[in-house]
């Protein structure tokens, strides 16, 4: 029976094309956008879980000028741009190693000007201690990091970007440049770690701390500690002994705010996942809306085609159909609706998925949760949306319903 | 007609009127009501149609004869009296049991042929068949299409077809669950006096294979060929 009523309700579908995909299209694009931005939200939470374990390490704890937002991300407040770390901070936790933490390093980001046989270039400058590249993992192309315990004085090591513009296809380390007028060497060269906005690479390059301060003379700023936490210790643990120390060192009380935070690694997860779980919430919501219009489109369709056939209606009454019979019929016909607007949603959004995730360089990923619930929800769709014209029919007189022209 | 494919389609159980009642209908009475107002459409109607008869209901518009046929063809209910279709008190009938005795028991021919213009003439004799099991039904609409002479017909739709030959699709569609009673509404009403008579003579055809036939008119001529005629006037039987 079910058999025969899909079949007579694809008939009746088949029937008038451009209606039906016009019917269609609302469920289409709320299926659409709903499979292709989970699919996208997982790849993006995929990347930058990758990202963050591959390039910053497994233990990575961060210490920098801020409130700690509650929720354990950071806060990044007017405040804390403006403000800076010294070196006291950096002392505070240094003080830790090596019961608590393998290494630690002072980061501070600031730019230059780079000139290399009258080729200049504006990079992104990372002043750091050579412990940094231990934490960090920045893949080394050519030549060494810094020296750990060595002054590394006129030293420089740049990113393949920057190598590129300068050098061309040369080999760059042994090179001299001038930063910012002064002249150094450059002895590695290391992969990029940022990326500009459209895929480019920015221009990088990095100082020792010591070097860059004695070099230009610049007082001791930090903007960030960043720490290599020891895989034995609880990352709790060293969070709590972290701000006791920090606090000594701010001299706070224990009431108060601490005018710092600390971000582990899982923050940072955290913080992502949140941010990409509010914009996956609010595609969601924005697919809902469209599904809820397609709903109420197919709805609108179903009542007129109930008022079309309200004699077709009679006959199949007067020949043995029950109410039962008629009401499953529009149903079927409306849920088929959803699932063939949802079936080509679940194709065009998976399609445009791969393609953007291909063009955005992100890991291929397809949420198979998403394309399950987005079946889910257009039966649903159909059910609901179908239910009330499909009540109406099953309620039409047999004898009124043969009478109607 | 091919009679002997007929034949062996149409379960026949004898050629001649029996005394078995198909229709019996005693004391029927039947009200409309509407904004306070009262209308008494039928007063009082006593019928009986034996199993192989050919009987003609005949009354002008208005009438009556429309709101009997609709009771006899369990599309609606009555207010007093009794109705026993082929034995059972349709009273007692629920909306459910009533569609399934519509489906197994009555065959509908209407004036307006009723047939879905997007369905080929095959799925149009099939349609009954979604509803009430029949065996081979594929074979059987063939079949059916085949005693009617409308077998090249088959895949065509119903705008690809004349009058008489949409009427023969309505009737081979009213003979696929092979039903006790044949109901035809003014059969021939949308069809010219030649295509009619056609018509009419597929209906005795069916009456001499064994079919009760119900035939609902306000022409007396058509009324002529049933064996026997029931009149209606104002509701009331007329004797």
């Amino acid at each position: 029976m079910i058999t025969k009523l899909v079949k007579v309700a694809l008939r009746d579908i088949l029937a008038n094309k451009m209606r039906s995909f016009l019917t269609v299209l609302g469920i289409l694009i709320g299926i659409s956008s709903v499979t292709m931005m989970v699919s996208i939200g997982g790849s993006a939470e995929e990347y930058i879980n990758q990202s963050i374990t591959s390039k910053l390490g497994k233990n990575l704890v961060m210490i920098q000028p801020g409130k700690q937002s509650s929720g354990g991300g950071v806060s990044i407040s007017f405040s804390a741009v403006l403000s800076n770390f010294t070196d006291i901070e950096y002392g505070a936790v240094k003080n830790l190693v090596p019961e608590y933490i393998d290494y630690v390093s002072r980061r501070l980001n600031t730019t230059a000007l780079i000139n290399y046989a009258g080729n200049e270039e504006v990079a992104l400058l990372f002043v750091v201690d050579p412990e940094y590249f231990r934490i960090v993992d920045i893949q080394l192309q050519s030549g060494r990091y810094f020296r750990i315990g060595s002054d590394n004085a006129k030293e420089v090591i740049i990113g393949q970007g920057l190598a590129r513009k300068l050098f061309k296809m040369q080999e760059a380390v042994g090179k001299r440049i001038t930063i910012n007028a002064r002249d150094f060497v450059v002895v590695g060269v290391v992969e990029d770690v940022g990326q500009a906005a459209f895929g480019g690479n920015v221009l990088e390059a990095y100082f020792d701390t010591r070097t860059y301060r004695d070099s230009f003379n610049k007082p001791a700023t930090v903007n960030a500690v960043v720490i290599g936490a020891k895989e034995t210790v609880p990352i709790d643990v060293l969070k709590k002994q972290l701000d006791r120390n920090l606090r000594t060192a701010h001299n706070l009380l224990p009431k108060e705010d601490a005018d710092f935070s600390i971000t582990t690694q899982a923050d940072i997860i955290e913080t992502s996942a949140t941010i990409l779980g509010t914009v996956t919430l609010f595609i969601t919501v924005i697919s809902a809306i469209s599904l809820l219009v397609g709903g109420i489109g197919i709805m609108n369709i179903m009542l007129v085609s109930v008022k079309e056939r309200v004699k077709e209606i009679g006959l199949r009454k007067a020949i043995g159909a029950t109410n039962q019979d008629i009401q499953t019929q529009i149903l079927i016909e409306s849920v088929l609706f959803s699932l063939i607007g949802g079936a080509l949603g679940i194709v065009l959004g998976v399609a445009s998925a791969l393609v953007i995730e291909q063009l955005g360089g992100l890991p291929l990923f397809i949420s198979t949760n998403a394309v399950i619930t987005s079946l889910g929800v257009s039966s649903f769709v159909g059910i609901v949306f179908g239910l009330y014209p499909a009540i109406q029919a099953g309620r039409l007189s047999p004898i009124e319903a043969l009478r109607s022209n | 007609m091919d009679k002997k494919s007929a034949t062996t389609q149409i379960k026949t159980n004898s050629l001649k009127a029996s005394t078995t009642p198909v229709i019996e209908i005693s004391g029927l009475d039947k009200w409309y009501r509407n904004d306070g107002l009262e209308f008494h459409a039928l007063e009082n109607i006593t019928i009986q149609v034996s199993k192989g008869e050919f009987v003609a209901i005949v009354g002008p518009s208005g009438s009556g004869k429309s709101t009997l046929m609709n009771i006899i063809g369990c599309l609606d209910r009555y207010d007093k009296g009794t109705y026993k279709l082929s034995g059972q008190d349709v009273s007692k009938l629920s909306d459910i049991e009533l569609a399934h005795y519509r489906g197994k028991v009555i065959g509908f021919v209407f004036q307006s042929f009723n047939l879905l213009e997007r369905y080929t003439v095959l799925d149009n004799v099939l349609l009954p068949s979604f509803y009430v099991p029949v065996e081979k039904p594929r074979e059987r609409a063939l079949e059916l299409l085949k005693m009617l002479d409308i077998a090249d017909k088959a895949n065509n739709l119903p705008s690809q077809i004349s009058g008489g030959q949409k009427q023969r699709v309505a009737i081979a569609r009213s003979l696929m669950t092979d039903p006790d009673l044949l109901l035809a509404d003014e059969p021939t009403g949308n069809l010219d006096s030649k295509t009619g008579k056609v018509v009419l003579e597929i209906f005795n055809k069916l009456h001499e294979m064994g079919k009760t036939v119900l035939l609902i008119t306000h022409d007396v001529a058509i009324a002529g060929y049933a064996h026997r005629q029931i009149n209606i006037l104002d509701g009331a039987i007329v004797k």
